[in-house]
């Protein structure tokens, strides 16, 4: 059997990788999410990156509990204040004119002509920082090569960083394993 | 076997390419973070701020909630934030100042660790994890608990307990609606010594004074502090600073403390603790023997004869009370003979440095009694009153427009009256307390909570209750809770002995549910069940009504200048959503979807358009008379109409209720006590005190001002022990802005200030690491005399000149652990120096740039909770929290 030395082209499978990854910054895995998760390959991909993603995904799927575990780990990553949470905004105190405030404001702007549906009906108003959005804006805006260069050089550092953060302090393995996705999808930008 | 996966979240790429994908992904992740570690990361940074022409952002007045002072102000807004915040000129209390506090509000708002989303706790209470909900799933499960209490047909154990309701009574409308008598406050912690005796004095209306600053000549200030933390001190600090500045006016100030106020006094005094009152007596003292006095005015307006006055001051000379207070005889002599030569433009000022006492409530009465007896209530430059609650034709208040929330307005719980249910469920020595009260005080009786029997006074001019006592209450079953629904409290942190309150919240079993509503992870939601986050007062809209120390009643609109994060909602869409969850009628009391609508329909006899009220954000009548003399006053001619008067006391009545008073044949209108006088007698103390046993003889129950030792201070080993007292900062608004990353980084620490004289007796040195142990307080008290000590705590020790002898003082505003990362002092994990960047807080470089005070950067950090180690000591009859009444003694460790 000879090794397949074919260069995928993965473009696609980034914007979407980045979209999904933008989801789950933004909400909890529920019980459809796992079962649509569990019928397809992600758990194993995860897996890679953490050995027992696929069993944790599993377990939540079967017992509340389990389910609750991991929307506590969100909660705790993501949601309540505290020196081991990760929080998942790029930035909200920087000094008015400073470019990523204003790039921010674009990026809304662009997601939004794109038609894409903004979060507000599910989650409320969420900051233009966030960074779920703005990877949002990064993967609708893929072909947009000005859009994307303007990101790349405000928003990928940090969100690299947040990447790192999230694999170092997450102690759920699917968010580890999400740390680490994040970052190497980030590594390409 | 196909390989495609037609689930996946990605789209529909082959197996083989995802898992393929996942590899690449996992490979570059290593690379990626080390490119990143080793040079990526840096933002633009160190741009100087651009200036950003007004003409680009949006103005809209609101009024701030940064303290309890209510400063109308201006935000200005672009791109849904609020990027700045001036005053609002229109406001007649603040003539468009602002202070700290107030700009803090934009970074409060924006605090990226804000709560967001409705949590429910997953594991054990106070475990610290969570699970988002929906708003839908909260309401429904609080919704299924208040309606179980309520189907039980014991609405009264569901108590609410706020920390901050500025709603104008919209709280109320909710636990009225329910049927509930606990909508348990903090006024003890704050503020109930020093109101009781106003409202003896002057009425229920008048709990608050409102000094004629702006033309005052001379001000005796007994231990307040408006130039830094003062209910209403913006509007004080300004006046008083052109009253001294631009017309020679002399301030005054007693202190234990050189405190920002004492600093910009003529005269600083550094008085010993809790003889406030003493000094003010031995003053009355020499405006009675030098006959400085206003006769006139005292045999008008006073409810007590002043030759038998006189007698009453004769005992308090001042030679006496320099040995009590420290302060020299001849400086008494001297103040006295000035603030009675500058009256009627002299007043005196006083709020927690006197007060909070146990014998604040008698010293304060003292202090009242000055400008009675110089004749200076009311009069410009005097001890004003203006009227200060909402607007529906209190006393002062005529011909004003009515403004009341619209209806319809639930009635209410009815008093627990000996024979109703709710009296049956008291403990039985609770039961033959209140049994034995007079009809009057049975009729504003509401349960432990609510009404505390021991403490009669703090339920006597209206409910002030005894916060502090709530969680020993509960844990002494005195009053069964089934939920528990906290509001922006931070009684886990604040309160005094603050780990009652986190014990009893962390017992199932007497608090069984407790919801939190909160801006931000205190250290009470922290201990909830379930979470509901509230807006900021940059979000949400509110009536706005307090006293004017211009002396002109106004009203102000607190409206809603961005939209929340995330889900964060008003309280009132809180209250009114859960009102309609839990039914039963209690809905059409919240028969509103807009938040706006509802306030319009509040202000429609506002003789302004609603527009235009928005736009203003203030309406006042600018041709109204100032609130001078408004005893003077004619009674309003409706009243008099069909009134009778009583020839021995020349009281009006109508329909039963009085009304005025004739004054040489005029029918005026007085001041709102029972006698229309000043009431520098009142009998309501020995009243009080014999129905919780204490003597009538014993000074706290006198019905005319005294001075008498602090019991704790009097059992003092000096040559051991110190007083013990805390203050504020002018950037800080108690425990509430620990986390405000601005003035954190102002006042971020509360080390332990001594006197140098002190130090050196005790054998004390300067940056000292020390321990101080806090005994338990004396007197008709709360585990009064017990010999375990309290709490301690360990800060270091920072000599300052101008302090009090006998005395160290630490601030009370920092050392939380909860709150996020300013406000716990812990931004570990920083490699800010790498990267420009938090690694864990992201969303805030500024932290992780410029946090320089914490510990993990080489600071001090921030600071140490003492409130653990501060008694629970409600003072006699009133229930005010004595903080300045601590003793303790003072160990260096280092």
């Amino acid at each position: 059997m000879s090794a397949n030395t074919e260069k995928p082209d993965f473009s696609g499978l980034r914007a979407s990788s980045l979209e999904w990854v933008a989801h789950v910054l933004l909400f909890e895995l529920d019980q459809a999410h796992l079962d649509e998760l569990l019928s397809g390959p992600i758990p194993e991909m995860l897996d890679q990156f953490v050995p027992g993603t696929a069993d944790e995904l599993e377990a939540a799927a079967r017992s509340k509990d389990a389910c609750d575990e991991l929307a506590a780990e969100f909660a705790r990553l993501f949601l309540i204040p505290s020196s081991t949470a990760v929080v998942p905004i790029v930035t909200s105190w920087v000094e008015d004119g400073e470019p990523i405030r204003d790039l921010a404001v674009r990026w809304s702007t662009v997601v939004e002509e794109l038609g894409v549906p903004p979060y507000d009906q599910q989650i409320g108003r969420i900051p233009p920082t966030h960074i779920a959005a703005v990877l949002r804006a990064y993967a609708f805006t893929t072909g947009d090569e000005t859009m994307q260069s303007e990101i790349e050089a405000t928003a990928v550092p940090p969100i690299r960083l947040f990447a790192e953060s999230l694999r170092d302090n997450a102690q759920a393995p699917f968010y580890r394993a999400l740390g680490i996705m994040l970052g190497g999808l980030l590594a390409t930008c | 076997m196909s390989d495609k996966t037609d689930n996946s979240p990605f789209g529909n790429p082959s197996r083989r390419d995802l898992l393929r994908f996942g590899a690449a992904v996992s490979a570059l992740s290593v690379v990626g973070c080390k490119l990143t570690s080793g040079s990526g990361g840096t933002l633009p940074a160190g741009l100087p701020r651009p200036v950003e022409p007004l003409s680009e952002l949006t103005p809209k007045p609101t009024v701030c909630f940064g303290c309890t002072t209510h400063c109308g102000v201006v935000g200005w807004v672009k791109d849904n934030r609020v990027r700045r915040i001036s005053g609002n000129p229109l406001d007649p209390n603040t003539g468009g100042r602002v202070c700290s506090k107030a700009h803090s509000m934009i970074a409060y708002t924006e605090y990226p660790e804000r709560l967001l989303y409705p949590l429910e706790r997953v594991g054990k209470r106070g475990e610290g994890k969570w699970r988002r909900i929906t708003w839908e799933e909260a309401n429904r499960k609080i919704g299924a608990r208040l309606r179980a209490v309520r189907d039980a047909g014991t609405p009264e154990r569901f108590v609410f307990h706020y920390g901050r309701d500025k709603t104008k009574g919209f709280t109320k409308r909710f636990t009225d609606a329910f049927g509930t008598p606990h909508r348990l406050n903090r006024r003890s912690i704050c503020s109930s010594n020093r109101r009781a005796p106003l409202m003896s004095y002057y009425g229920r209306e008048f709990e608050w004074e409102s000094q004629d600053l702006a033309n005052t000549k001379y001000v005796l200030n007994f231990g307040g502090n408006p130039m830094e933390a003062y209910q209403g001190g913006l509007y004080m600090a300004w006046r008083l600073t052109d009253a001294r500045v631009d017309r020679g006016a002399k301030l005054v100030t007693f202190e234990v403390r050189p405190s920002a106020t004492a600093s910009v006094s003529d005269e600083y005094i550094a008085i010993r603790p809790g003889t406030d009152g003493a000094v003010a007596l031995a003053m009355a003292h020499v405006i009675c023997r030098d006959e400085l006095y206003d006769a006139d005015f005292w045999n008008r307006w006073a409810n007590y004869p002043l030759e038998d006055m006189k007698r009453h001051v004769e005992q308090f000379t001042p030679q006496w009370a320099e040995n009590e207070s420290g302060v020299p005889a001849d400086t008494i002599e001297r103040l006295a003979k000035e603030f009675a030569a500058a009256a009627p433009a002299a007043t005196t000022m006083s709020n927690r440095g006197s007060a909070k006492h146990y014998n604040g409530a008698q010293s304060d009465r003292a202090i009242r009694m000055l400008d009675v007896l110089c004749g200076t209530v009311g009069k410009p430059g005097g001890f004003c009153l203006s009227s200060l609650r909402g607007w529906s034709n209190r006393y002062g208040q005529d011909e004003l427009p009515k403004i009341s929330a619209p209806g319809p307005k639930p009635k209410g719980p009815k008093p627990w009256k000996p024979g109703t249910r709710e009296f049956e469920t008291l403990p039985k020595d609770v039961q033959e307390r209140v049994a034995a009260f007079p009809d009057f005080w049975q009729n504003k009786y509401f349960g432990e909570l609510a009404t505390p029997s021991e403490y009669p006074l703090s339920w006597h001019w209206y409910s002030m209750r005894v916060g502090q006592l709530v969680y020993e209450y509960v844990r002494e079953g005195r009053q069964k809770v089934d939920v528990y629904m906290s509001y922006t409290l931070g009684a886990s942190y604040g309160y005094p002995e603050a780990k009652a309150a986190r014990e009893v919240l962390m017992d199932e079993r007497l608090i069984p549910f407790h919801v939190a509503i909160d801006i931000g992870y205190s250290e009470h939601a922290a201990l909830a069940d379930i979470i509901l986050p509230d807006a900021t007062s940059l979000e949400r809209w509110d009536a706005h009504g307090t006293n004017n120390y211009g002396l002109r009643p106004y009203i102000g609109l607190r409206q809603p200048l961005v939209t929340p994060p995330g889900q964060a909602r008003s309280v009132q869409e809180i209250l009114r959503d859960l009102a309609h969850e839990v039914g039963g009628g209690m809905e059409t009391h919240f028969d509103f979807d807009d938040v706006e609508e509802f306030y319009k329909a509040w202000h429609q006899n506002l003789p302004m358009e609603w527009e235009e009220f928005k736009r203003r954000g203030i309406w006042t009548d600018l041709e109204r008379p100032l609130d001078y003399e408004l005893y003077e006053r004619p009674v309003a001619a409706a009243d008099l109409e069909g009134s009778e008067m009583d020839p021995e006391t020349g009281l009006i009545r109508k329909n039963g209720k009085v009304v005025g008073l004739m004054q040489d044949g005029k029918p005026v209108q007085g001041f709102p006590t029972p006698h229309r006088k000043i009431g520098v007698h009142d009998d309501i103390f020995p009243l009080a005190a014999r129905h919780v046993g204490i003597p009538e003889d014993d000074p706290v129950a006198s019905p005319i001002a005294t001075w008498f030792h602090v019991p704790a201070f009097a059992a003092m080993d000096r040559s051991k022990q110190l007083h013990f007292t805390t203050f504020k900062w002018n950037v800080h608004t108690q425990g509430r802005s620990g986390h405000w990353k601005y003035a954190a980084e102002i006042i971020h620490d509360n080390p332990l200030f001594i006197a140098p004289e002190t130090a050196r007796a005790h054998g004390l040195e300067d940056g000292a690491m020390v321990e101080v142990t806090v005994s338990r307080p004396r007197g008709y008290t709360f585990r009064a005399g017990e010999d375990a000590p309290v709490g301690s705590f360990r800060q270091r020790l920072k000599v300052l000149p101008g302090m009090s002898e006998d005395l160290v003082a630490s601030s009370h505003h920092v050392g939380h652990w909860e709150h996020g990362p300013v406000g716990s002092g812990k931004p570990e994990g920083t490699t800010a120096a790498e990267a420009g960047f938090d690694r864990q807080l992201m969303a805030d470089p500024d932290i992780a740039r410029n946090m320089w005070w914490s510990k993990s950067k080489g600071g001090v950090g921030s600071g140490v909770h003492i409130n653990d180690a501060m008694p629970i000591d409600p003072a006699p009859l009133i229930g005010g929290q004595n903080w300045f009444d601590n003793v303790c003694t003072v160990r260096q460790l280092s």
